[in-house]
């Protein structure tokens, strides 16, 4: 079809207004990111909240009754495997505090007693399979005492990130293992200091001097929380002609399979 | 109703959605609001994006943009 010059000229006008207007836009979004990115979320997460919340209830229910669609020999061994590994859990667990409570009792008489800090438990309302960055949404804000920069812990124990950003309500959490997100950490038994890039997914790599001996399964410690063990190593590489090794570890815990965080509030 | 899965679903789900309207509609600029709000309510300053909290955003504007410029050159859109 061909249409009159004037409609033409009166198109691409109103094209090239869209286009400027979509521009300034643009600008727009870059001066709020310099300025005052966080600005819109506390609005974000008050609206999303309950549909966070029922889409956790929905999830729930139907992974509980996902259940009653196995069969009842599966089950049983599912059960009585779970039963052993609790009773080998409980066993490790006293031997742990157990351990725990006699290094509070050293510390103490050498007068380096470990600062207990408040903590609080936060359920996690969305994981990183939800998101485009290695993030978690938490169901605890500025009104539970959580500023940014508070610690993020499973179980109390094991350090996985650290709140970026805080609402009302709500918080949001960076996961170490973020890709490409460096972290001080202290590696094998020799305690080298070195930087931990995040690779996702709980992966960690981290680049050491070639006549370092580290091997699978030697820990790693985040430097600023030394106490608790951070990862644990699972591969050790590089070619002969490199001046450095390729060390790979991992986080001890798969936070998919976690439902519960504890925060560290900062003092 | 895109909003509200962004909620629900994992971000690409409604993200995706997103860039299916903006070719099947003549114009779709609510897919910036789309990358707005997951930004707004996922964002963190990751290293690897240099810091920039609003990703989604600028690439759904961006996408928007061309989006206009292809459409004004295909008879389908006419």
């Amino acid at each position: 079809m061909i249409y009159p010059p004037r409609d033409n000229a009166r198109r691409k006008k109103k094209r090239l207004v869209s286009v400027g207007i979509l521009l300034g836009l643009l600008v727009i979004i870059i001066l709020v990111n310099v300025f005052a990115p966080q600005f819109f979320a506390p609005v974000t997460h008050l609206t999303g909240l309950p549909f966070l919340k029922s889409r956790l209830a929905a999830t729930g229910a139907l992974s509980g009754s996902w259940q009653i669609l196995s069969s009842k020999r599966s089950l049983i061994a599912d059960n009585r495997q779970l039963q052993e590994r609790t009773i080998l859990f409980e066993a490790l667990e006293a031997e742990r505090t157990s351990l725990k409570v006699e290094n509070e009792t050293l510390r103490g008489l050498l007068g380096r007693s470990p600062t207990s800090r408040p903590i609080i438990l936060a359920q996690i309302l969305s994981k990183p399979g939800f998101s485009p960055y290695d993030t978690l949404i938490l169901d605890a804000g500025e009104s539970d005492g959580i500023t940014v920069g508070s610690l993020v812990l499973i179980n109390n124990t094991l350090v996985v990130g650290e709140i970026v950003t805080v609402t009302n309500h709500t918080s949001n959490a960076l996961l170490y293992s973020t890709p490409e997100h460096k972290t001080e950490v202290f590696v094998g038994p020799q305690s080298l200091q070195a930087v931990a890039i995040g690779k996702g997914g709980g992966n960690f790599e981290i680049r050491v001097p070639r006549n370092t001996e580290f091997k699978q399964g030697d820990e790693v410690r985040l430097a600023r929380f030394p106490d608790s063990v951070f990862g644990s190593i699972t591969e050790v590489s590089g070619a002969a002609a490199d001046t450095f090794d390729r060390v790979l570890f991992r986080s001890l815990v798969d936070i998919a399979h976690i439902r519960f965080v504890t925060i560290e509030k900062q003092p | 109703m895109l909003v509200i899965l962004i909620f629900l679903a994992p971000w690409w789900v409604a993200f995706g959605l997103g860039i299916i309207f903006l070719f099947v509609y003549h114009s779709y600029y609510e897919l910036i609001l789309l990358g707005f709000i997951i930004d707004t309510l996922y964002n963190a300053p990751v290293d690897r994006l240099y810091n920039v909290q609003f990703v989604i955003t600028i690439a759904a504007i961006i996408l928007v943009i061309i989006s206009t410029s292809i459409k004004a050159r295909l008879r389908f859109y006419d």
